[in-house]
């Protein structure tokens, strides 16, 4: 009976026991977990535990990007250098050859604007139209068709202010059917200021015609992208009825002008889509090479001559093929990797985090600061403690509270009288203003007399009468009795030390006297708020720390039992 | 002679870490105090002498929004309504039914303060006179009372904590308007030095209790559990050997509004998303829970330490006489743990009253989300000390708060000093 | 031949020692971060590669926050560096201690100064004189999110009435619950600053020199944006905007061009994408753009040719190319008349969401978000806290400004020594 009322009161004592220490380390197993998803992971909701950096082959996201404006001549691209050159020759930069699609991979931007697309590995490319087929181009596209739709829409008339200007502009490419074919789309649908675009397109229209026209018009301004084919269609309907209705001629003169143009469009769009096409039977195998922007082409359809990258964009260049009949497609991209290439993305954010600030430096300054102040504190801690506890001399009780009282001014309050001491001592921005002043603790100076306290004092005065020293007796007596106690305090005075941020960013100028927190607070303004890098650094930056515990727990423990806080 | 000798031994002893004090501690403490006279901002870039006129600055209320009598009046009322009915309830407890007509005086009272407190404005209750009339009948009544509540006396604290619920209750019937609390509210308002006190009184309210009472939880359960001690043990320390950045910027993951873990586990909950770093209210408890859960089981382990000094003698005589664990930990554990308990307490205020990193992390870099709301006293001294190049009103609000952690500790010392139990 | 061979080892070590020594070593304390930084050390390398005899080194310090304390401790303890990056409030404390030299007095300051925007040049007078030249200066524009824009039927506003009305049409209420804000903005001094010019505030100071914080165009401002929260329209908090953008919960944004690359670059790289408009133009129907950034100075500490080397390097700063080069890496504005004209610009204006007409007008007639006053810390602090204040309904805007103008005043009276 008894022991079954025990085995409960056990069982309650291990479910509290098991909360108190999710509480404690559920968050630090999360942070772990956090360091090592991708970006898009980090940003989604709701979480989950798992990562595709873990995983052989993951789906990215892309889009095909639809107009040629400045691609891949983007001059912020440009090396400071390149730039220059480029500006004393005063010639304008070329636009990326039309043969070349561009691939866009979506969500892999972020970590301040640059791509983190993995870049190995291999990447799987399909081309695939509205249906979700392989995307088609044709073949033996026929000129002469092409000249007589030409020919066809030139003669269409009247026409809007901008399509009349368009089609002008247009009237320079007629030797090069794909060139016209691609600034047809880009006038019409996908420049930076098209001709359907709904917003414009629409607006026009409403100030010409009256309701319910106006009515059944406006739905159409809200939606994405520039007006369909469909919507073109079904407001050509209504402008044809509202033509019927309108007397005033001037009205009626814009109105067909408009119906004109959108004839103009599908007229020509009909041709584009009525060719006679080849699919792409075989998806697009690219791999990258080690420091290169090329991709090597691994398997790919006859058509593909070239690929490379940049930033997070592919680049995919055809034989004799324009990228414009690519122009309505979309494309899925799927990332293989093989194990060492998992590894490498598995490790990634940690990879990239160490690399973004000299953590090595940081490392080192926070390794050779904590032991020097803790060696540092042992000493002078276990000499004043011993004093306090031992000796007699006038004062002593005195100096002991004037001691301890400075546990209760935060360090905070004294730090800019600090600096112009530490200055005048010509110790800015090195070694010594990281280690001397905190190379005594009243709180360690309080557990050690604590500890030394629990030695009978018989023992010293035994020791004093066999002829020992004071010193001696500290150092082969009484500290190897306290050991527990100095290890505790070894550990705290390393844990602040460690830890230490305010004084650290303060009194140093440079990354090479820096240590882990000053150099995990820059990285993190650095870095923005992307977190899964974030959580790699304040990983490493707990590790030994951790590590340190683990091992002297035990003493840690026995040091507080020791010292016997009373 | 030679004890002259002895003596300098003993200074020797002292002198690399007495060295260190002074030129890093006790000098730069008498500097600052130095400064805290002076005006260092000027136009001239000279610094002038001020006297006490950057105390006085940081205490500047500016205009109120009533008289100080006015709110003084309401409180007080308030707390008359608090106290009198808090010792016609525990008079009852005492008598338990008997005597009771000579007890009921207070219960008469009763109405009357009940209605001028939700009727402010009725006539018989505008003049001065009638704050000393309840003053009278309040000390006669006290001392009837009181003389001889045994009960009472036994209980202070429950009877304290009686009057403050009772003190709520009339401050939400009442005009909330007016009150000394609103008023210091007004003021905080105007002055962020006041609203930086205050921050860190309701920082430390929340943080040191809370941060005690799981400890010494943990404290128990480390001692207690028969398995896997050294596990629960690193897992509860594991919080306390991250730097304080880190932990920052990982519970700045965890309380993210859109993404963080935290809101993903209250929606299972049914619990709609709680916006943790961005709403001037929940501003310092969530600093608060920062701090405990890094802090807690550092304080554990001096906890457990201070129970593995109890002797197990205690606990083998309690459990022959039949006790059961709670009755052991009433009456063993608990007062034999009192220095420890005392020990964590003064070391966890000061801790507390020194809450600024987190704050710094958490908010990037600014004094919570908006209204000041995480505006700490040290927060106001790196303020103005960085930001404004104040050094002299930084170096006054600085003693301030050393002042403030003074007295406090001093206060926990005088308190507590007859109540720990030294017998171990 | 020994001896002959140690008499050129001697000649060549003297030689080396005596052309290390000429290097004239710059330090630039610097608070550029991530990209900015990489940048700024790419243009300091090529400077310090065509000027062999001159040695900029940079230091990155930390956030602005951080720079201006250490520039404090540096200053008290006069260990400064040779440049610094400051923000202009920090510019005229520096001054009033007397630790800067101006840059009108180096001698070829007005060719360097005929390069720039007149704007940018007014902006560092301190006292009638040019001490500072500023650096990275970026301008407050719109971002919105295209997408949403074209389902809801809207262009991009170009009023402050049009911005209220978008606000609305782009908010989203799903169950009585706000899913999506039509528009957020930030709770700081450069966002009710960036509004109030708008509607022909913005400016604290009177030419007399006199405080208007108060005043009835700031009230205004600050309660088109009040009222914009109260209707539930706009979203306002003080941290940036990222998680609220990556989660579609904001439509349009007050920020800075320079905001692009930073806060906003995740959203940059979704397909929805975000785009950035000039700021709308309130009752007066003119731009009126504020500047936000830092400046730099040269400090008199220094030795004299420290100085002049400093110079030389700012004067590199300034250049067309690097200028260009800056701006395109940064998205902060180019401050060199030139570089708008030059076909790089354009096609690079073209290729991103960066939107060259918003920059171009703030160039021509934007002011800075700050004066250069020792105590406008503070003020900027108490336009903050009066901005959080009336945003979250706890004081009126009208009450919230008076409160800001009062403790401004305090602490102008306070520097002043009175």
């Amino acid at each position: 009976m008894k022991r079954q009322k025990k085995k409960i009161v056990y069982f309650f004592y291990y479910v509290a026991a098991v909360i108190l220490a999710i509480f404690a380390i559920g968050p630090i197993v999360w942070m772990v977990d956090t360091s090592f998803k991708t970006n898009s992971e980090v940003l989604s909701y709701p979480p989950s535990w798992g990562t595709i950096n873990a995983l052989p082959s993951r789906t990215l996201t892309a889009d095909i990007i639809k107009t040629r404006a400045g691609q891949s001549s983007n001059p912020s691209a440009l090396s400071l250098e390149a730039l220059l050159g480029s500006l004393s020759t005063t010639q304008t930069t070329t636009l990326a050859s039309p043969d070349t699609i561009a691939i866009h991979i979506l969500g892999a931007s972020g970590y301040r604007g640059t791509g983190t697309m993995p870049r190995r590995g291999t990447l799987i490319v399909s081309l695939i139209d509205d249906t979700g087929n392989p995307a088609s181009y044709p073949t033996n596209f026929s000129t002469s068709d092409f000249n007589k739709v030409v020919n066809e829409i030139s003669s269409i008339s009247p026409l809007s202010n901008d399509v009349e200007q368009s089609i002008s502009n247009l009237s320079q490419y007629t030797s090069s059917s794909q060139a016209y074919i691609l600034n047809f789309y880009d006038d019409f649908l996908y420049g930076s200021n098209p001709i359907f675009s709904r917003i414009n397109f629409i607006s026009n229209l409403l100030n010409l015609v009256g309701n319910p026209f106006q009515d059944q018009l406006t739905s159409f301004k809200k939606g994405i992208g520039p007006l369909t084919d469909v919507e073109l269609k079904a407001i050509s309907q209504i402008l044809g009825n509202a033509l019927d209705l309108t007397t005033n001629p001037s009205t009626k003169m814009k109105i067909s002008e408009y119906l004109n143009d959108i004839k103009l469009y599908l007229d020509f769009n009909q041709f584009y889509e009525g060719q006679k096409r080849t699919k792409i039977d075989q998806p697009i195998e690219l791999a990258f090479i080690p420091k290169s922007n090329q991709l090597k082409i691994v398997k790919a359809p006859s058509i593909v001559q070239s690929a490379y990258t940049s930033g997070d964009q592919i680049y995919i260049t055809f034989k004799n093929t324009s990228f414009v009949w690519f122009l309505n497609d979309n494309v899925s991209v799927k990332a293989n990797y093989n194990f060492w290439e998992v590894l490498t993305n598995f490790f990634d954010n940690y990879v990239s985090a160490w690399n973004s600030a000299p953590f090595g430096i940081y490392y080192f300054n926070s390794i050779f600061v904590a032991l020097a102040t803790t060696i540092l504190n042992i000493i002078f801690d276990v000499m004043m403690a011993f004093a306090f506890s031992k000796l007699t001399f006038p004062g002593r009780d005195k100096i002991f509270i004037a001691i301890i009282a400075t546990m209760m001014i935060p360090y905070q309050v004294l730090i800019v009288a600090n600096y112009l001491i530490i200055h005048s001592f010509g110790w800015i921005n090195s070694y010594y203003a990281l280690i001397i002043p905190w190379s005594a603790t009243s709180f360690v100076i309080f557990l050690m007399r604590q500890s030394f306290n629990s030695i009978p004092n018989d023992l010293y005065d035994a020791a004093k009468i066999d002829g020992a020293s004071s010193w001696r007796f500290l150092w082969t007596i009484a500290v190897p009795l306290s050991m527990p106690v100095i290890i505790t305090g070894a550990l705290l005075t390393f844990l602040g030390s460690w830890n230490s941020f305010l004084w650290v960013l303060i009194m140093t100028d440079t990354a090479n006297m820096r240590t882990l927190p000053v150099g995990l607070q820059n990285f993190i303004i650095n870095s923005g708020a992307i977190f899964n890098q974030l959580m790699a650094a304040a990983t490493f930056t707990m590790i030994p720390v951790v590590i340190a515990f683990l091992f002297l727990q035990k003493y840690f423990v026995s040091g507080f039992f020791r010292s016997g806080i009373k | 002679m030679h004890k002259r000798n002895k003596y300098i031994i003993g200074y020797l002893y002292l002198i690399p870490a007495l060295v260190i004090f002074i030129l890093f501690t006790y000098w730069p403490a008498i500097y600052s105090f130095y400064l805290s006279f002076f005006n260092t901002t000027t136009s001239t870039g000279h610094a002038i002498f001020v006297g006490l006129s950057n105390y006085v600055y940081l205490f500047k209320t500016g205009q109120l929004p009533y008289p100080f009598f006015t709110a003084f009046e309401y409180s007080f009322v308030r707390f008359i309504f608090a106290f009198v009915i808090s010792i016609t309830l525990f008079s009852w407890i005492e008598v338990k039914g008997k005597h009771l007509l000579k007890n009921m005086i207070p219960l008469i009272l009763i109405p009357i303060l009940a209605i001028s407190l939700i009727y402010p404005s009725l006539s018989f209750w505008g003049g001065d006179i009638y704050i000393v009339l309840l003053w009278v009948l309040f000390g006669i009544l006290t001392f009837y009372t009181v003389r001889k509540m045994d009960f009472l006396k036994s209980h202070t604290t429950l009877f304290l904590l009686s009057i403050l619920g009772f003190y709520i209750v009339a401050y939400y019937i009442g005009n909330r308007n007016i009150d000394l609390y609103t008023l210091f509210f007004k003021i905080a308002q105007n002055n962020s030095f006041i609203m930086s006190i205050w921050n860190t009184f309701y920082f430390v309210i929340i943080d040191v209790p809370i941060t005690i009472g799981i400890s010494l939880a943990a404290g128990l359960l480390m001692k207690n559990l028969p398995f896997f001690k050294v596990f629960f043990r690193t897992a509860f320390f594991a919080p306390y050997v991250a730097s304080i950045v880190a932990v920052s910027l990982l519970w700045l993951w965890l309380f993210n509004y859109h993404y963080g873990i935290f809101n993903f586990i209250l929606s299972w909950f049914g619990i709609s998303p709680i916006n943790w770093l961005n709403s001037a209210s929940l501003t310092m408890p969530t600093v608060a829970i920062l701090s405990i859960w890094e802090y807690f089981g550092y304080y554990g382990l001096i906890f457990l330490s201070g129970l593995q000094n109890i002797d197990q003698e205690y606990y083998e005589a309690a459990e022959i006489e039949g006790a059961n664990s709670f009755q052991k930990f009433m009456y063993i554990t608990w007062p034999l743990l009192s220095p420890i308990t005392f020990f964590v307490m003064v070391v966890s205020l000061i801790n507390a009253f020194q809450v600024f990193t987190q704050v710094y992390v958490l908010y990037n870099q600014m004094p919570g989300p908006y209204a000041n709301s995480g505006l700490t006293m040290v927060f106001y001294i790196y303020n103005t000390f960085y930001n404004e190049q104040q050094m002299g009103l930084a170096s006054a609000a600085a003693y301030i708060l050393l002042g403030i952690i003074m007295v406090l500790t001093l206060i926990q010392f005088r308190t507590t000093e007859k109540r720990v139990e030294y017998n171990i | 031949m020994k001896r002959v061979i140690a008499i050129l080892l001697i000649g060549i070590l003297g030689f080396v020692s005596v052309a290390l020594a000429q290097k004239t070593e710059v330090i630039f304390w610097e608070a550029m971060e991530a990209k900015l930084g990489t940048t700024l050390q790419t243009i300091t390398d090529l400077f310090n590669k065509e000027n062999p005899n001159i040695e900029v080194k940079l230091v990155f310090v930390g956030n602005g926050d951080q720079l201006d304390s250490k520039i404090l401790a540096a200053a008290q303890a006069k260990t400064l560096p040779t440049i610094a990056q400051v923000y202009p409030a920090w510019a005229g404390s520096l001054v009033a201690q007397g630790v800067v030299t101006p840059v009108d007095s180096f001698a070829d300051f007005s060719s360097a100064a005929s390069q720039l925007y007149p704007s940018i040049i007014n902006m560092s007078k301190i006292n009638g004189r040019i001490y500072t030249l500023p650096f990275n200066q970026s301008i407050y524009v719109l971002y919105y999110r295209p997408l949403m824009l074209q389902q809801a039927g809207i262009n991009p506003p170009k009023t402050m009435e049009d911005l209220a009305n978008d606000a609305k049409l782009l908010t989203v209420v799903k169950n009585g619950k706000t899913v999506r804000y039509g528009l957020g903005f930030r709770t700081t001094y450069g966002v009710l600053t960036a509004v109030a010019r708008q509607f022909g505030g913005g400016k604290y100071i009177t030419s007399e020199g006199s405080l208007i914080i108060n005043s009835p165009e700031n009230v205004q401002a600050l309660t088109f944006l009040v009222n914009l929260v109260k209707e539930g329209y706009a979203y306002a908090k003080f941290d940036y905007f990222d998680n609220e953008l990556t989660t579609s919960s904001v439509a349009m944004l007050i920020g800075e061009g320079a905001d692009l690359p930073f806060d906003l670059s995740d959203v940059a790289g979704q397909k929805d994408g975000l785009e950035m408009t000039p700021f709308p133009v309130g009752i007066s129907n003119q731009t009126a753009p504020l500047f936000r950034g830092q400046t730099l100075v040269i400090f008199n500490t220094a030795t004299p040719e420290q100085q002049a080397a400093a110079w030389k390097y700012i004067q590199f700063l300034i250049t067309p190319a690097v200028q260009i080069y800056w701006a395109m890496n940064t998205n902060y504005s180019p401050l060199n008349k030139t570089v708008t004209t030059l076909d790089q610009w354009n096609l690079f204006a073209q290729s991103t969401a960066y939107n060259p007409s918003a920059i171009a007008e703030g160039l021509a007639n934007g002011i800075s978000y700050s004066e250069n006053l020792p105590w406008w810390p503070s003020v900027i602090d108490n336009i903050r806290t009066a901005v959080e204040n009336a945003v979250h309904l706890t004081m009126t805007p009208q009450q919230a400004l008076d409160w800001a103008q009062q403790q401004s005043v305090l602490a102008q009276d306070k520097y002043l020594g009175k």
